[in-house]
């Protein structure tokens, strides 16, 4: 059987004169990919392109090595859960995710069997063999959430797969996202709640204006932000004699000061990093924390989507290849390779 | 569930898919309020029926006019309440939305993920609100028979192969109609309720009333001469005499072709997902 | 480090802060004409209205032309033929457009309103604000109202006029006569499968199901009338139909002569019964409905 993987090569998609996706080329292997991107960016049609329920307009899209519209080679090993807050109301949990299962292929008493496990596996046990007409935003998500893996696929597409759940259950459907990740899976979930993303990965795809931005691990891709210089927040008793100590240090190109610290600015993260540790020492100078605030998802979120709307919608500058423009606008192209895929 | 993964299974077989699909869609439509209504509109009209014709009957007649007037409730029966009106209520009612409401509903994409094939999908419904409605209308008419002639037994046994016939006609019917909704709903889910309507209203009611060869486009025409109803309609004797042998085959043509591009419709569209 | 003037590091502060409306607010009693707009141009987005409303013209015009015919033919050989009467063209044409168009308009644009909006959750965009309940069902239920006395009453006041110019001098104001009962069947027919219509659209919020119901209600009733017409011969049943009712008025109003012991005091009762079931229907399935849910 071939790997667990999603391939796409020049992926395009577009409805009448709107453009959905421009030409997206990746490979992602096993492990969990948050895929990010503003409303209407094109999160959607790129997984519904993924699950074969759209055709591409262009290019190719291939799910561990098939192309996935209509195939039930690929349809098979994918388990899809849809943003839409849609389920079949006349029936119960079980009989709609046995249905289901049984559709993928297994006999009605392992069917069932695996649905059973499957909505325990996602806190349903309770209220399993109620219709669904009666269950609320949260119950209605994991039912949903547990016909997508009750046939154990390789590929897990999860459409914001944490809308309308509470606390406990968010941590049930993350710890479950995982474990599936870590026996072979391909995960990937769009939304655009980034603590969301931030709590189970740090692979992220990044879709903006139907563009592949950025592909890779958030830290990697922020390094390669070079125009914008990397922000060193030190929160301490004497920020000022600190930031007078440090103005002479190479690459410290500003800062700016707040009630209990001062943000530096700098092209060389790393000199920065020593000279503050060399600062503060020298000076006795008490610090209660130093953080990066731009390498959280966040920031590098709207870095990309900043950069992406400010020279976008031409076409010209879609190159194939994943992260276009994440380094500077002089014709550089860098692909962060992740552990698993390969490009 | 343990930490093994076992990968998914193979796809099942078209039968399987089929099965699957069948029994999903007798659940729901047995749960739903389709059934209601047309079990309600199938009462109403049985209810009707019998209570004229044991109503016409009241007065001192003989055993022959009693005989008559079940007869003629029967005949009545089946043309206005059968083939003019259920024929067309109960396949819409089950199948029109069959696809449609699924697309509409955003639960098509459980369905269209699965390996089973979108082939299944479609017959798999198609069968399912086509068995509801045979069952329910070629029962209904063997109850009216029944009730019908209660008081008349020997017309009640003598009888009874005219209304097989009628019944059969009808089933045969019906399963066409079922497939036509089916088609719409596959072709235009967001209208099929009412493109079916208007298909059904005027290509098969209202051409059924035309003179001459035109009512031959409608199949209610067709199947009312197979279950030897009488011509009704403008100018009734223009109208040809349909045979069994030439009305049965073009009933299951027209019935395989509308499945067939059903079938395709769905195997091919991507339907509502077609949004950004 | 801020400046006085709005400046925070040379980047200007854009407000996107509330502002109180400054402008004329108009007072709530135009809720109801808003409604009637609103549900104007929604009716109208219904491809089955847009049909309807191109189709309707086919009867009166082929009436039309039948009476122009006849008038062409009279002034060729004056005495060969009787002038066609307006009653029958008129009942006749309404006849066609009831079954054919009514029920076309309100199945697109009266027997989905209501359920469409509980599916869509739009109430909140309604009593949220200060509309009353009374105020979203009158513009509900007037929008649909108004489509169908059109469909009825533009055709129908037409084919008056042409009547009136196609008639025998002394039949003329007799003719021109028939424009008054043409508009009060035409308001009636409105008002009757308006209020029914919108009524049931009430039932669900399944669109396709209120469309099926109110199908149901309309012909199921009609049919077995026939049914038990033709079998017991006994008509009273037609006072369930809707449209056998209003085929009574029209009968009546266009003075056409009756073929069974049904009178117009029996129909208008009833069809006033109608019209006020559907209104209460409406109205209770609103004041349970949550505004935001």
């Amino acid at each position: 059987m071939t790997e667990a993987s999603i391939r796409t090569v020049r992926l395009s998609k577009w409805y009448g004169k709107v453009t959905a996706l421009q030409e997206v080329s990746l490979h992602l292997g096993p492990g969990v990919w948050g895929l990010l991107g503003p409303n209407g960016s094109g999160k959607t049609t790129f997984l519904r392109l993924v699950a074969g329920q759209l055709k591409p307009a262009l290019g190719e899209v291939q799910v561990c090595g098939h192309r996935p519209f209509g195939n039930p080679e690929a349809l098979r090993r994918i388990g899809l859960c849809p943003e839409a807050d849609a389920l079949y109301d006349e029936l119960t949990a079980v009989e709609m995710v046995t249905s289901l299962a049984e559709l993928s292929g297994y006999d009605k008493g392992e069917a069932k069997e695996r649905a059973i496990e499957a909505l325990k596996s996602f806190g349903l046990e309770e209220a399993m063999d109620r219709r669904i007409g009666g269950y609320s935003r949260g119950m209605r998500q994991r039912a949903k959430l547990a016909q997508a893996v009750v046939h154990d696929p390789d590929v897990i597409l999860l459409d914001e797969p944490l809308t309308g759940t509470d606390p406990v259950s968010r941590q049930t459907i993350l710890k479950e996202i995982r474990r599936r990740a870590d026996a072979g899976a391909v995960v990937l979930f769009s939304t655009h709640v980034l603590p969301e993303v931030e709590a189970l990965t740090d692979q992220v795809l990044l879709i903006a204006r139907g563009q592949l931005v950025a592909q890779g691990r958030v830290h990697e891709i922020r390094g390669l932000l070079e125009e914008h210089p990397h922000h060193v927040r030190v929160e301490c008793d004497r920020p000022r004699e600190l930031a007078a100590h440090l103005v002479s240090v190479e690459g410290i190109v500003g800062v700016k000061f707040a009630p209990q610290g001062a943000e530096f600015m700098s092209w060389d993260p790393d000199a920065t990093y020593t000279a503050i540790a060399d600062a503060v020492v020298g000076l006795g100078i008490d610090v209660w924390s130093i953080t990066s605030p731009d390498a959280d998802l966040e920031s590098l979120f709207h870095y990309l989507v900043e950069r992406s709307t400010a020279g976008a919608g031409t076409g010209a500058d879609a190159g194939v290849g994943g992260a276009r423009r994440i380094a500077s606008g002089q014709g550089y192209q860098q692909q962060i390779q992740a552990p698993g895929g390969s490009q | 569930m343990s930490d093994e993964r076992h990968g998914p299974p193979p796809a099942p077989s078209l039968f399987r898919g089929i099965n699957v699909i069948f029994r999903m869609q007798i659940r729901r439509l047995v749960r739903g309020r389709k059934l209601r209504l047309g079990v309600i509109s199938v009462v109403l009209v049985l209810f009707a029926v019998v209570a004229a014709r044991y109503a016409g009957a009241s007065r001192d007649v003989g055993v022959d006019r009693a005989a008559e007037i079940a007869a003629e409730a029967v005949s009545s029966g089946l043309r206005w309440g059968f083939f003019h009106l259920l024929a067309f209520l109960i396949p819409f009612l089950f199948n029109a939305q069959a696809i449609g409401e699924e697309v509409e509903g955003r639960t098509f994409s459980y369905l269209s993920t699965r390996p089973t094939g979108r082939f299944a999908i479609t017959v798999g419904k198609w069968l399912a609100g086509t068995v509801l409605s045979v069952g329910l209308l070629v029962g209904s008419v063997l109850v009216l028979h029944v009730a019908a002639y209660a008081t008349e037994p020997t017309a009640l046994v003598e009888e009874i192969g005219s209304t097989l016939r009628a019944a059969g006609s009808l089933g045969l019917l019906t399963v066409f109609y079922c497939t036509v909704c089916t088609f719409w709903g596959a072709v235009a889910p967001e209208g099929s309720g009412i493109i079916s309507a208007l298909y059904l209203g005027v290509i098969e009611f209202l051409f059924s009333f035309l003179p001459g060869y035109f009512r031959c486009i409608s199949m209610s025409y067709l199947a009312q001469q197979m279950g030897g109803l009488e011509k009704g309609g403008l100018m009734p004797d223009s109208a040809p005499d349909i045979p069994v042998e030439i009305g049965v085959p073009v009933i299951a043509l027209m019935t395989l072709i509308f499945l067939g591009f059903a079938a395709l419709v769905v195997q091919v569209s991507e339907y509502r997902f077609n949004r950004a | 480090m801020a400046k006085a003037e709005g400046q925070t590091g040379g980047q200007a502060i854009r407000d996107l802060g509330y502002r109180p409306y400054v402008g004329e607010r108009l007072p709530a009693k135009h809720n109801s004409s808003v409604l009637l707009r609103h549900g104007l141009r929604r009716a109208w987005g219904s491809w089955l209205v847009k049909i309807a409303a191109f189709l309707c013209w086919l009867p009166p015009v082929i009436a039309m032309g039948i009476v122009g015919f006849d008038y062409w033919i009279r002034s060729q050989r004056p005495g060969m033929t009787e002038p066609i009467e307006a009653g029958v063209v008129l009942s006749s044409v309404y006849w066609w457009q009831m079954w054919l168009f009514v029920t076309m308009i309100t199945l697109g644009a009266g027997s989905a309103v209501i359920a469409e909006d509980f599916q869509h959750k739009s109430f909140q965009f309604y009593f949220a604000k200060p509309v009353t309940r009374v105020q979203y069902l009158a513009g509900r239920i007037s929008a649909v109202a108004i489509w169908v006395f059109c469909l009825l009453a533009i055709p129908g006041v037409l084919l008056v006029l042409v009547l009136v110019g196609s008639a025998e001098p002394d039949d003329r104001v007799a003719n021109l006569g028939t424009i008054l009962p043409a508009l009060i069947q035409a308001g009636i027919v409105a008002v009757v499968a308006s209020t029914a219509s919108v009524g049931v659209s009430s039932l669900s919020k399944s669109r396709a199901l209120t469309m099926t119901a109110w199908m149901l209600l309309f012909i199921v009733p009609h049919v077995l009338a026939v049914i038990v017409e033709a079998v017991a011969d006994w008509e009273w049943l037609r006072l369930i139909s809707i449209p056998a009712l209003l085929d009574e008025m029209n009968d009546t109003l266009f003075k056409q002569p009756d073929e069974n012991d049904i009178e117009w005091a029996h129909a208008l009762p009833i069809l006033a019964a109608v019209s006020i079931g559907g209104l209460s229907l409406a109205m209770s399935r609103l004041r349970r409905a949550e505004a935001i849910s």
